[in-house]
C-alpha cells in the first residue's frame, strides 16, 4: 500500500510543510509518493529529491538569505502609503495591467529554484513526485512529472497576474491553485492508496478597499470550496493555522516550519491509528 | 408531470434575461413550480414572474441601463466581447488598452466601474415596497454575504434590496448593505445558484446558459485574471450540478455575450425555443 503526501499551496506559508514533514519522518511514517501545488510543489520536490529535512532547511535558509523572493503585490500595496505614492502606484498598475501579462518577472523565482534543484529532473527524485499546474488555454489541471524540476515547479508556482504564465508546448501554465490547490485527486490518480493532505489555513482580508480586494475575496471563497472537496477525498488531513502569515513574505520561514511541526505532531497518534487500520 | 419542481435560474450579465423565455415556456406547458432559486438578473425576472407581472418593464429597464452606461462598460465588455473578437489591428489594440485601463482604474480607486445612481430609481419603480411575502411563488435569491464569507439564500425582506444585491457583480456595481449583511451577486462564484439546494427542493430543474470558454492565448493581465476566474467558476458549477435532478443546457446561447443588450429579444426567443424543445425530450415527474 502506497502512502502519498499531498502538499497544498499558500506562498510563504508553505514552509510549514517542511515542519510537518519533519514530524512525519520523526514518527517513522514512510512516504512513498508526493505531489504539490505552488509552494507545495517546491517543498514536495525538495523532499522527493533529498529525502532529508535538514538538507531542505539548509537550502531554504540559503535561498532566503541570497535571493529576493518576496513578491510585491502591487494590487494590494497600491492602497498603502502616502497618497501621492498610492496615486503613482495606481497609475503604474493600470498601465501594467493593460499592457503586460504580469507585474513581475520570473527572474528571482528561477534563481531561487536553481539553488534548490540545480539541473535535477523529475526522473532523479528518490520517490515519485509531481507538480500541479493549470493550463489556461485548455482550462484544466496538468500533472507535471517529466523534465527539469525547475521548469515544472516554476509553472506550478506562477501566480496568475503576479508572474507570467509558463509556455510548455501548446499549454500555457499558471499556478495549480486555480483548480487544485490541494491536489488530492491527482495524487490518487498516480497510485497513492492512503493520502495525507496538508492544508495551510489563511485568513482572508474581509475589509475591502476597492473592487480588486472584492475580486480577491471571491477568488478566495472559490478556492476554499474547491479545497474542501479535495480534502474530503484524502484519508488523513493536517490543517496548519497560518492565518497570521503574509503569503508574499518569505523571511519568517523558521516560525512557519515550527507551526507545521507542532500541527503535525499533535495529530501523529491519530494518523498512526488510521494507518494501522488501513494496513499500512 | 404532476409533481411541482424547484427551478434553478442563473446566468451571467444580460444573458440571465433568457430566464424570461424559460419561464414563459414552462408556464405554457403547465409545469408547476414550487420554488425558484435565482441568481443575477434571473432574480428580478423571477420576482416579476412570481408577482404575476409581465417582463416588459424589466426588459425596458435593463436595455436603458446598458444603453446609458455603455460608455462606462467598456471594461465589462472587454471581459467577454473582445476576447472573442479578432485581434491584430492597431486601432483595436489602442482601444483595447484604453478599455482595460478604464476598468482597472475604476476598480483601484473605487469599488466598481458603475455606481447605483442610475439603476436604483428603475429598480425602485419596478419593485417599490414589495416584499418576498407578496410573491405567488416562493423565491430564494442567491447572493454572497461578504461579512459571513459565504453564499446565502435571501428569502425575506424587501425585494428592492435583494434585487440590487443579486445584480451587484463585483467590479461592475458596488456591494449592497442590507442590515448586518454586505451582499454581492453570486454569479461571479458560480453562474448557477446550486450551492444551497436541499433535499426538500427535489425534484430540481436547473437551466444552464452555456458561455464559451475564452481562455486561449491571453495578452494582458486582466485577461488572465478573467480566464482564471472563469476556469474556477466552471469547476465549481460542474461539481454542484450533481445536486440537480434535471438539467436543461440551452443550446445556441454561447453566441450571446454577457454585455450584449442589443440581443435581448433574440436571447429571450432562443431560450423559449430551447426550453420548449428540451421539455419534449424529458419526462419530468
Amino acid at each position: 500500500m502506497k502512502v502519498g503526501l499531498c502538499l497544498g499551496g499558500g506562498g510563504s506559508r508553505g514552509y510549514a510543510h517542511i515542519g510537518a514533514i519533519r514530524a512525519l519522518t520523526e514518527a517513522g511514517i514512510k512516504i512513498d509518493i508526493v505531489n504539490g501545488t505552488s509552494i507545495g510543489a517546491i517543498i514536495g520536490g525538495m523532499y522527493a529529491l533529498y529525502l532529508d529535512v535538514d538538507t531542505m532547511t539548509a537550502l531554504v535558509k540559503k535561498v532566503v538569505e541570497s535571493v529576493p523572493v518576496n513578491h510585491f503585490n502591487l494590487f494590494r500595496h497600491s492602497t498603502e502609503g502616502p497618497v501621492f505614492l498610492q496615486n503613482w502606484l495606481t497609475e503604474a498598475v493600470c498601465d501594467i495591467a493593460a499592457l503586460n501579462m504580469s507585474i513581475q518577472s520570473h527572474r528571482n523565482n528561477l534563481k531561487a529554484l536553481r539553488v534548490l534543484f540545480g539541473e535535477h529532473r523529475f526522473e532523479d527524485t528518490k520517490i515519485p513526485f509531481s507538480a500541479i499546474a493549470t493550463d489556461i488555454n485548455a482550462g484544466e489541471t496538468v500533472i507535471i512529472k517529466r523534465g527539469k524540476l525547475i521548469d515544472g515547479i516554476l509553472a506550478s508556482a506562477s501566480i496568475p497576474a503576479i508572474f507570467p504564465p509558463v509556455a510548455r508546448g501548446k499549454r500555457l501554465l499558471v499556478d495549480g491553485f486555480v483548480l487544485a490547490n490541494i491536489p488530492v485527486t491527482q495524487l490518487r490518480r498516480q497510485g497513492a492508496d492512503f493520502i495525507i493532505s496538508i492544508e495551510l489555513l489563511e485568513s482572508p482580508n474581509t475589509h475591502h478597499q476597492n473592487g480588486v480586494d472584492l475580486l480577491y475575496y471571491v477568488e478566495y471563497l472559490k478556492r476554499q470550496k474547491l479545497d474542501q472537496w479535495a480534502i474530503e477525498q484524502s484519508d488523513f488531513h493536517i490543517r496548519v493555522d497560518m492565518s497570521q502569515f503574509d503569503s508574499s513574505h518569505f523571511e519568517n520561514y523558521i516560525v512557519a516550519m515550527e507551526r507545521g511541526y507542532t500541527a503535525a505532531q499533535k495529530v501523529i497518534p491519530l494518523l498512526k491509528e488510521k494507518l494501522e487500520k488501513a494496513n499500512v | 408531470m404532476s409533481e411541482p419542481i424547484t427551478l434553478v435560474l442563473g446566468g451571467t450579465g444580460i444573458k440571465g434575461i433568457a430566464s424570461i423565455g424559460v419561464l414563459q415556456s414552462l408556464h405554457s406547458h403547465g409545469i408547476k413550480i414550487k420554488k425558484i432559486i435565482a441568481a443575477g438578473i434571473s432574480a428580478p425576472i423571477s420576482a416579476q414572474f412570481a408577482l404575476e407581472k409581465g417582463p416588459d418593464t424589466l426588459i425596458y429597464a435593463f436595455t436603458r441601463f446598458f444603453e446609458e452606461n455603455y460608455g462606462s462598460l467598456w471594461g465589462l465588455e472587454q471581459l467577454s466581447g473582445l476576447l472573442q473578437s479578432p485581434r491584430g489591428r492597431v486601432g483595436d489594440s489602442f482601444s483595447y488598452f484604453l478599455r482595460e485601463r478604464t476598468y482597472c482604474q475604476a476598480n483601484f480607486q473605487n469599488e466598481s466601474v458603475l455606481s447605483w445612481q442610475k439603476l436604483e430609481p428603475q429598480i425602485n419603480q419596478i419593485f417599490g415596497d414589495n416584499t418576498f411575502s407578496d410573491l405567488k411563488i416562493p423565491l430564494a435569491v442567491s447572493v454572497i454575504d461578504l461579512k459571513q464569507g459565504k453564499n446565502i439564500l435571501v428569502q425575506e425582506g424587501k425585494l428592492y434590496d435583494c434585487m440590487k444585491a443579486s445584480m451587484a457583480f463585483p467590479g461592475i456595481l458596488p456591494p449592497v448593505s442590507v442590515g448586518e449583511m454586505e451582499l454581492v451577486s453570486s454569479t461571479i462564484y458560480c453562474d448557477l445558484p446550486l450551492d444551497n439546494i436541499t433535499r426538500n427542493d427535489a425534484p430540481v430543474l436547473t437551466v444552464d446558459l452555456p458561455m464559451p470558454f475564452v481562455g486561449s492565448n491571453p495578452r494582458t493581465l486582466l485577461e488572465i485574471i478573467s480566464i482564471v476566474d472563469d476556469i474556477s467558476s466552471r469547476a465549481i458549477k460542474e461539481k454542484l450540478l450533481a445536486n440537480t435532478d434535471y438539467l436543461f443546457r440551452l443550446e445556441g446561447m454561447e453566441k450571446f455575450r454577457w454585455g450584449d443588450y442589443h440581443q435581448i429579444p433574440n436571447i429571450v426567443e432562443q431560450a423559449l425555443i430551447e426550453t420548449d424543445r428540451l421539455l419534449k425530450t424529458l419526462t419530468l415527474p
